[in-house]
């Protein structure tokens, strides 16, 4: 039995969290072992309670002009493609990114 | 009935979750069934040891279950790669402990959550490297390391600096990481050698963890 990938590979947002945190150690580890510490970092933010708290109440909400929240199957937040009317908002109501 | 009867049949629940979870940490040279079959032999144990007065027996039985497991597992393995990467679990895990709910202490702005994923991501990624970096300790290991040379330079690299950012940490903190991780004493036996509670002990083991991250971060 092995770690599951978790869908982060599938949101953005998350994965872009999870990129910043292995850069530092990109060119001093091998692909392997920064992969690794990516699907590491994946099933802490997915399993922790504490750490999957933090990955909700940091993550913007993205709506549409309809105010509706866009999720995927699995209940992720779809991002908007680039040009369309759609925005992401941060808890306290501003526009983020 | 008896309360141990109870507590055992309570506990076997707890065995089951924590030894799926760290099987899926750990990975695949250690099967779950094998985990399982560690934590029912630690769970005798551990309910003769609690103390209905300090916490609830599922919070009790999970803490000691998993590092319970966590000790077994060190002691079958002795592939360096494989030891390593369950010494970065290892350190993940111990540093998740200390990580406050964030709906604690108040409502923080979007901003104020973010900050706080960003360090919790750092510090996680800091102990898995540190981690990592406990099979590689010297040339000789970094020298029969497999891949390219500019990996293992790389690696021998990563080494050093943990090394390097290890001998700045304080007394406390630097015997505590270098015993645990590279001595692979038992956490619970360090923190009584040097006479401070396991509380205190995480808390010294998350400051070194922070420590380190940020000196690997600065040698960029």
């Amino acid at each position: 039995m092995f770690l599951a990938m978790t869908n982060s590979s599938a949101d953005p947002w998350l994965k872009a969290q999870i990129d910043a945190a292995v850069a530092p150690y990109r060119d001093r580890l091998s692909e392997e072992e920064i992969a690794w510490m990516r699907e590491q970092l994946a099933e802490v933010l997915a399993a922790d309670p504490a750490a999957s708290t933090l990955v909700r109440r940091a993550r913007p909400i993205t709506v549409d002009e309809s105010g509706e929240v866009r999720r995927g199957p699995g209940g992720q937040v779809i991002q908007a493609p680039a040009g369309s009317n759609v925005v992401s908002i941060g808890r306290a109501g501003k526009k983020v990114g | 009935m008896l309360p141990e009867v109870d507590r055992i049949r309570e506990g076997m629940a707890v065995v089951d979750a924590v030894a799926y979870r760290l099987a899926r940490r750990i990975g695949p040279h250690v099967e779950l069934e094998e985990l399982r079959g560690i934590g029912r032999l630690a769970l005798i144990r551990i309910t003769e040891t609690y103390d209905p007065a300090r916490s609830t027996f599922a919070a009790y039985a999970g803490y000691k279950l998993k590092w319970a497991i966590f000790d077994e597992v060190r002691k079958m393995t002795h592939a360096r790669a494989a030891s390593a990467r369950l010494n970065a679990v290892m350190a993940s895990e111990r540093h998740l402990e200390g990580v406050r709910d964030p709906d604690e202490g108040g409502e923080l702005s979007a901003e104020g959550f973010q900050s706080r994923l960003t360090g919790l991501l750092e510090d996680q990624a800091a102990a898995l490297a540190m981690g990592l970096s406990t099979s590689r300790t010297d040339a000789m290991s970094a020298a029969d390391d497999s891949g390219s040379p500019e990996e293992v330079t790389a690696r021998a690299e990563v080494a050093a600096n943990v090394r390097g950012a290890l001998e700045e940490l304080p007394e406390r903190e630097r015997v505590l990481v270098e015993r645990h991780y590279y001595g692979e004493e038992p956490f619970d036996a360090i923190a009584e050698d040097l006479g401070i509670s396991k509380s205190w002990a995480s808390r010294l083991h998350d400051r070194a963890i922070a420590t380190l991250g940020k000196a690997l971060r600065d040698h960029v």
